[in-house]
């Protein structure tokens, strides 16, 4: 220590027992390679990554195997060399126990890197002291260090401070929580690599000075970092600082505060005030990121508590299962097996032990029901007022207990419910055991889940909003163009009165013209259906499995028959008085129905078509905006083609379909009468009442699809055709549980 | 007799004076359109489902403004009530269960695609366009955008469209309230204990 540091303090805290002796007394030990490493993709705060590789690649150590997302967001790398197998949801080790999307490697156990070396050496640089910031974030960001003191914020976005002047850096080496010791063994043992990385640290922010909090019941890291101080001949930039032990000062504003005695405002941040707060392990990462190109793989990580035989620290690959590091420590599972990630105050309890390592999880506790009962009943608050001692940022736990109880948040949030650090001391000193924090952290979540609705509540507003506006603008268009029309017809309709020309029986013409084309057009429909029944009807004979809809079939198909008979007829009928029409109207006009005109119409039509659809080609190879246009343009043109082929065909048939009618009958009834027989024997005797009950349901829904069609051909809209569709098919449905009815009914 | 002529000649004028500034101040300060209609409709939920017999929120928020009940919009629920109800100053009512009851968990449309014939139907009873596709085409819903407002289930021909709960990921979680069974004090847990054990 070179300077000497006036040490502040700050309120509240307890000193709940250490527990640090039973893992710190042995050195760091590797663990082994497990059989399989489980990488979540949200390991840090922000976007998860999104991955890169594909499963069935073989994947080197090192090597990014996805990629960050979004500014706040950290890659991840293969922690050991080997193959994908799978990538997929499965549990990941957060408070909720839900699943999430995580890369599964299987480690071939060469444990091969890749190809990776320091930034110096990459820029080719001479001195490496003078690396630009940009290359120096850029490597952090790459390597994807994400805070490893617990919360995982992506190391490279809290490094980019913006406007903010930095004047102090400081390194949490406080390690306040019981049991914990990962970050006391790192500065012991790699003590070099810290003050490395504070080194680094110091260049991209610019800081002058760099404090490096550790509590006084560390002496061990301590010396080990003031030697390593000598070493790196960096004693006037950084300093070690001993604070006292107290819980919370490892909190970021705790350590701070104890530090330089300035407090975070509330709701602000760190850099507001100059400086920028990293963990001890976080600067190690970096060192080695930086200097030696390695990505953060791994982590150490302690195994303590009453129920592991050997309690201590270990290097442990990301994704490793807790389960394996159990093993390795000797973990006799308890009658109430209970394992914690995190410490005693603030982790959480793991609902399996198959869950895996992460970025941030510095320790693994687990401990036997007597070293730590589990929670007895909560009892009445008494408001003895021991939490608000206890509480180290100030607020009034008590109160906020009641709000949150009472589900009051607004005035939760008055008292500034956010910033409680949920470092769990108000828990730890009430008397009735009240869990407090539980209480915080689900006041937390209602209010940012309330603060979710009522943002996507604003965007529905004004998805809401605009549809309306563009409706009515719309509606507008449509009248003015309606308008336009209308003036349009007007005048032609003078210009044609002026001409003399008298015409005879105008109306006459168009009215049985009309007629006539619907009965063309209802005849067209009824041939496709009975092509369709045909069709589904030799399906049927020829799977014994749907013999059962046969009848259906049949009925159908006599029925449609049936219709195209009145329909031939009626056509006749049209077509004689549509005749007579025009002869009186022009007669030099020739019949306009007549199988030669048609079918020119059908061919013209055609032809339009095929130059429609080209445009349409054309317009979306080159990704024209008129592509819907000339999409709607194609649709119609289709629609016209399939009419006029409809109406030249029903002129071709207008005169035989009577008998081919009839003939078509003959030869169907022949073969239902063949069919029937076997139907009747083949199909199982469904259940009569069920067949009745999908009857009146069908019958419903007939109901209720023509009652649309109705409304939508009244409206003129233009799902009418979708809607015959659907009513067709729901028809079909109906005749064919009536057919199947009545054969039960027979049986 | 002076004096009182002074009197009610001084009156006049500053009763002049006033009467012309307020009259200028309620010409210059003049506030378009009805806050009050702004303030509900901030309140209301913006499905935008027509559940309360109004076509839309803001249509509400007006009816609300000119006396309409503010017990009648299920997906807001009794959170809801509450809030207009401390805004209108008027006494909360429980939510009037004509207008369907409030669900538990929000929902969203899910379209079963290969059942889709593509009619359109349900694009244009979406109010807040999050319904994608087009004529004869394929429909999805996009979950982000969905309010969970149930109008695009009716008008579906063929019934394809069912509403399912969100579902939650980790970041969506959270904790959730301890349960509060019988607060005891120190020495009930003593006999509790005792009994357990016997």
């Amino acid at each position: 220590m070179t300077h000497l540091i006036q040490l502040h303090e700050f309120d509240g805290g307890i000193h709940p027992p250490e527990n640090k002796r039973q893992s710190n007394s042995r050195p760091i030990r590797k663990a082994s390679l497990p059989s399989e490493l489980v990488l979540p993709l949200h390991q840090h705060i922000g976007a998860p990554a999104n991955p890169v590789v594909a499963v069935g690649d073989t994947v080197l150590k090192g090597q990014v195997i996805a990629e960050p997302e979004g500014f706040v967001s950290a890659p991840l790398h293969a922690p050991t060399s080997g193959k994908i197998s799978a990538i997929e949801a499965r549990q990941v080790p957060h408070a909720s126990g839900l699943s999430e999307t995580c890369i599964v490697i299987e480690p071939d156990g060469e444990d091969t890197w890749v190809e990776h070396q320091g930034l110096c050496d990459t820029l080719g640089l001479d001195h490496c002291d003078d690396i630009p910031v940009d290359k120096l974030l850029e490597r952090i960001r790459d390597c994807g260090i994400a805070g490893m003191g617990g919360a995982g914020f992506p190391t490279a976005v809290k490094l980019n401070t913006g406007k903010h002047k930095i004047d102090t850096l400081i390194l949490n080496g406080a390690e306040c929580e019981p049991y914990i010791t990962a970050d006391d063994m790192l500065m012991r043992e790699h003590a070099s690599e810290v003050i490395r990385g504070a080194q680094i640290l110091l260049q991209i922010l610019g800081a002058e000075r760099c404090l490096i909090g550790v509590e006084d019941n560390k002496p061990e890291a301590i010396a080990a970092l003031d030697d390593a101080l000598v070493q790196h001949n960096e004693e006037h930039h950084i300093d070690v600082v001993t604070i006292p032990t107290k819980y919370p000062s490892g909190g970021e504003k705790q350590l701070i505060q104890i530090l330089t005695g300035k407090e975070v405002p509330s709701g602000g941040i760190p850099a507001s005030l100059g400086i920028v707060c990293q963990n001890v392990g976080t600067a190690a990462a970096i060192a080695d990121a930086v200097d030696f190109g390695r990505p953060l793989i791994s982590r150490i990580t302690t195994v303590t508590g009453d129920a592991v035989r050997d309690k201590g620290n270990w290097e442990v690959l990301l994704g490793t299962p807790v389960s394996h590091l159990l093993s390795l420590s000797g973990y006799r599972p308890a009658k109430r097996e209970r394992v914690v990630m995190g410490g005693p105050m603030m982790g959480f309890a793991l609902p399996t032990t198959e869950l895996p390592v992460v970025k941030t999880t510095n320790c693994l506790l687990a401990p036997t029901e007597k070293e730590l009962p589990t929670n007895n009943p909560a009892m009445a608050c008494i408001r003895c007022g021991l939490c608000a001692d206890a509480c180290p940022a100030d607020l009034l736990p008590q109160q906020l207990y009641w709000f949150s109880k009472a589900q009051e948040f607004d005035k939760a949030e008055q008292h500034n419910l956010f910033d409680c650090i949920e470092c769990g001391a108000c828990s730890y000193v009430c008397p009735s055991e009240i869990p407090l924090v539980q209480y915080y952290r689900f006041s937390k979540g209602a209010i940012r889940e309330e603060r979710a609705a009522a943002e996507k509540a604003e965007q529905a507003r004004i998805r809401y909003e605009a549809r309306i506006e563009r409706q009515e603008r719309e509606k507008a268009e449509k009248e003015a163009k309606r308008k336009a029309r209308a003036e349009a017809a007007a005048k032609a309709q003078s210009v044609k009165k002026e001409a003399p020309a008298a015409k005879a029986s105008p109306v006459a013409e168009p009215a049985a013209n009309a007629d006539l084309e619907k009965l063309q057009k209802q005849l067209a429909a009824a041939q496709a259906a009975v092509a369709k029944t045909k069709e589904k009807l030799e399906a049927a004979r020829e799977d014994p499995e749907k013999a059962d809809k046969i009848p259906a079939f049949e009925s159908a198909l006599a029925k449609t028959q049936d219709k195209i008979k009145t329909l031939a007829k009626d056509i006749a009928a049209a077509k004689k008085a549509a005749k007579s029409a025009p002869a009186a109207a022009g007669p030099d006009k020739g019949d306009p129905n007549s199988p030669e005109r048609l079918q020119k119409k059908w061919e013209t039509a055609a032809a339009r078509l095929e130059t429609a659809r080209k445009r349409l080609a054309d317009a979306e190879a080159n990704g024209a905006d008129t592509v819907d246009a000339l999409r709607a343009g194609v649709e119609k043109q289709e629609a016209r083609v399939a009419e006029a082929k409809a109406a030249y065909e029903a002129s071709l048939n207008s005169d035989a379909s009577a008998s081919t009618g009839a003939s078509l009958e003959t030869a169907v009834s022949n073969n239902a009468g063949t069919d029937n027989t076997s139907a009747e024997t083949v199909a199982a005797k469904p259940n009569s009442e069920q067949l009745q009950k999908k009857l009146l349901a069908q019958k419903d829904r007939v109901e209720k699809a023509k009652e649309r069609l109705e409304m939508a051909r009244a409206e003129g809209l233009d799902s009418v055709e979708a809607l015959e569709k659907a009513l067709n098919k729901q028809l079909d449905k109906l005749a064919a549980f009536e057919a199947q009815a009545s054969t039960t009914g027979e049986v | 007799m002076s004096t009182i002529i002074i009197a009610i000649v001084v009156l006049a004028s500053l009763a002049a004076l006033f009467g012309a500034l307020l009259g200028f101040a309620s010409v210059r300060f003049r506030v378009e359109g009805n806050p009050v209609v702004d303030q509900v409709n901030d309140l209301l939920p913006q499905t935008q489902c027509g559940q309360c017999g109004f076509p839309g929120c803001k249509p509400y928020a007006e009816a609300i403004a000119d006396g309409e009940k503010i017990n009648k919009c299920p997906p807001g629920g009794e959170s809801t009530i509450q809030a207009l109800a401390d805004l209108l100053g008027v006494e909360p009512e429980p939510l009037d269960a004509e207008h369907g009851a409030e669900k538990d968990v929000p929902m969203v449309a899910y379209i079963r695609e290969d059942e889709c014939i593509g009619c359109t139907k349900c694009i244009q009873a979406c109010p807040v366009d999050a319904i994608l596709g087009a004529a004869k085409q394929m429909h999805t819903v996009i979950v982000d955008e969905c309010t969970g407002c149930d109008l695009c289930v009716e008008p579906c021909p063929v019934d394809c469209i069912d509403m399912v709960p969100q579902s939650t990921d980790t970041s969506s979680w959270y904790w959730q309230a301890p349960t509060t069974g019988v607060e005891l004090i120190a020495t009930d847990r003593r006999s509790l204990k005792t009994e357990a054990h016997a």
